[in-house]
């Protein structure tokens, strides 16, 4: 990762970290793992706070 | 023939003195809005610290906020800005590279009674680049202000808001977030959105403060074990975050250098502080990236939304140095590691006796430290500045801008508070912190007609 230039002036056109690597689409799987994972959790935590109140 | 290409050159002449005007007054319009953006953090500040109050000490919370904003913008007018324009290079006070630095520089453009501080119709600029740090100093008076409320004494918060908005976070600026900083040109320092110069200068002052005042009453038993001091109304806390978020968007906007001014630098691309390029719609992938990210961690760890909405704010904070050059799914992922490291490391806090009420020691100082560190990790090697041989970001210079900043928070913030303690300027009286501050010192009620159940809707 890191830069791919040492000048700001060569610059033209996208500059972001990673730009034109691998590193992007690693990046993006990583972001939706996230996100899905996130809604595993979550939803297994709220079907778990209804069956805690059902048993009551 | 002649006649013909006078007028056209006329023409030409007449066109570009109106886009030159034109350039001019978007780029004072441009930072005139951020100031009001900006505002509406102090908004939410406002409603987050009455909101996180006891039902008993709402108002004086609400006073303490509204005094600091109303101190540090004159002591910013009167001494701040003078500080970043001269601090740049050290306590040398000496011209930079640049040649925008030094104590020559900042008499000439900074003084409060120099021609540029005052309404100048040859300076468009002036009024609203001092407005726009005006209010980032505010900001980090504010971001301490939450730390310490329902014990602390107005005029010793003022006190130390004072210092923290006008000298500490100010002299962090001047070295870390202006091209002639030093520990710009050595290290290679980046820190676009100021999660170290604002968000950590900030959290590590009230860490500084909260070792002196001391927890509230009833927040530890003898065994060291914390008692939960709930907000007393949750909703208007979690509205005032959000305002804060909103307001952060002029606060990142005003992180941006408008092209095509005599201070500008490009005529056709806009730069971030360090003058390198930047675009807003850069901001704007990275910064709502890293709020998701922050709030989908804050989640997944606590499900509680105060730290959902905290977690949002650490989301834009852990990605804030970086805003400019992260690739917004990498925006997400830092966000949402900041966002889960809030709760835990609050409770590291916690158990060390600190009762910060808003967790703005976690979320400013220790989510500052990953956002700075993140750059110095993933950004290794892109140049700090513009030009040939430009240093670049590492991680050792990364680690220094963190040292520094921790630093100029907790030393200044525990070094006053301790003189204020001596002096007795610093706690409430014990008595008065049992009554309540509202019924203590301020002459109206927050809720005169106490807070009921609403009254049955009409037929």
């Amino acid at each position: 990762m890191g830069s791919s230039f040492d000048n700001w002036d060569a610059v033209e056109g996208a500059y972001y970290m990673g730009a034109g690597t691998s590193w992007e689409v690693i990046w993006t799987l990583v972001a939706l793992a996230i996100c899905i994972i996130a809604l595993i959790a979550g939803s297994r935590h709220e079907l778990e706070a209804y069956k805690k109140v059902a048993k009551k | 023939m002649e006649e013909q290409l006078k007028e056209l050159a006329e023409k030409v002449a007449a066109l570009e003195s109106g886009s030159g005007a034109t350039n001019t007054m978007f780029a004072e319009t441009y930072y005139y809005l951020t100031i009001a953006l900006m505002v509406v953090i102090h908004a939410g500040f406002l409603a987050y610290e009455m909101g996180a109050s006891r039902h008993k000490n709402v108002l004086a919370s609400g006073i303490k906020n509204i005094l600091a904003f109303a101190f540090v913008i004159p002591a910013f007018y009167f001494i701040g800005w003078w500080v970043y324009w001269a601090f740049p290079t050290g306590i040398s006070l000496s011209a930079g590279p640049n040649g925008i630095s030094g104590a020559a520089y900042a008499n000439e453009i900074a003084l409060p009674w120099v021609e540029y501080m005052g309404p100048n119709i040859a300076d468009n600029a002036s009024g609203v680049f001092w407005g726009a740090f005006a209010l980032f100093a505010a900001t980090t008076a504010s971001i301490f202000s939450g730390a310490v409320i329902e014990r602390i004494q107005v005029v010793g918060f003022l006190i130390l808001a004072i210092f923290l908005g006008a000298i500490a976070w100010v002299v962090a600026a001047a070295w870390g977030w202006h091209s002639d900083g030093w520990l710009v040109q050595s290290w290679g320092y980046h820190d676009f959105g100021a999660a170290g110069v604002v968000h950590m200068v900030a959290g590590f002052f009230a860490l500084g403060v909260l070792i002196n005042l001391g927890p509230r009453i009833g927040r530890f038993n003898a065994d060291g074990t914390g008692n939960p001091m709930g907000a007393h109304n949750l909703p208007l806390t979690l509205v005032g975050l959000m305002m804060i978020i909103v307001g952060f968007w002029g606060f990142l906007m005003a992180c941006v250098i408008v092209p095509g001014e005599a201070w500008s630098w490009f005529g056709d691309k806009w730069a971030n502080i360090y003058g390198t390029p930047v675009t807003l719609s850069a901001l704007a992938f990275n910064i709502l990236m890293g709020f998701a990210g922050g709030i989908i961690g804050a989640w997944m760890v606590t499900r509680d939304p105060f730290w959902m909405m905290s977690g949002a704010l650490a989301g834009i904070i852990s990605c804030a140095s970086g805003l400019d050059i992260w690739w917004p799914p990498l925006a997400l992922a830092i966000g949402f590691v900041g966002g889960a490291a809030l709760k835990p490391c609050a409770d590291f806090l916690e158990k060390r006796g600190i009762d910060d009420a808003v967790g703005a020691v976690t979320v400013h100082g220790t989510i500052g430290i990953w956002g700075v560190m993140a750059v110095g990790i993933f950004a290794i090697g892109y140049p700090a500045l513009g030009g040939e041989g430009a240093p670049t970001v590492s991680f050792i210079g990364q680690l220094v801008g963190v040292i520094v900043m921790f630093l100029l928070g907790f030393v200044p913030g525990y070094v006053i508070s301790l003189l204020l303690k001596g002096m007795g300027l610093l706690r409430v009286g014990e008595e008065a912190e049992l009554a309540g501050l509202d019924m203590t010192k301020v002459p109206v009620s927050a809720y005169p007609e106490g807070i009921g159940n609403s009254p049955a809707p009409a037929e």
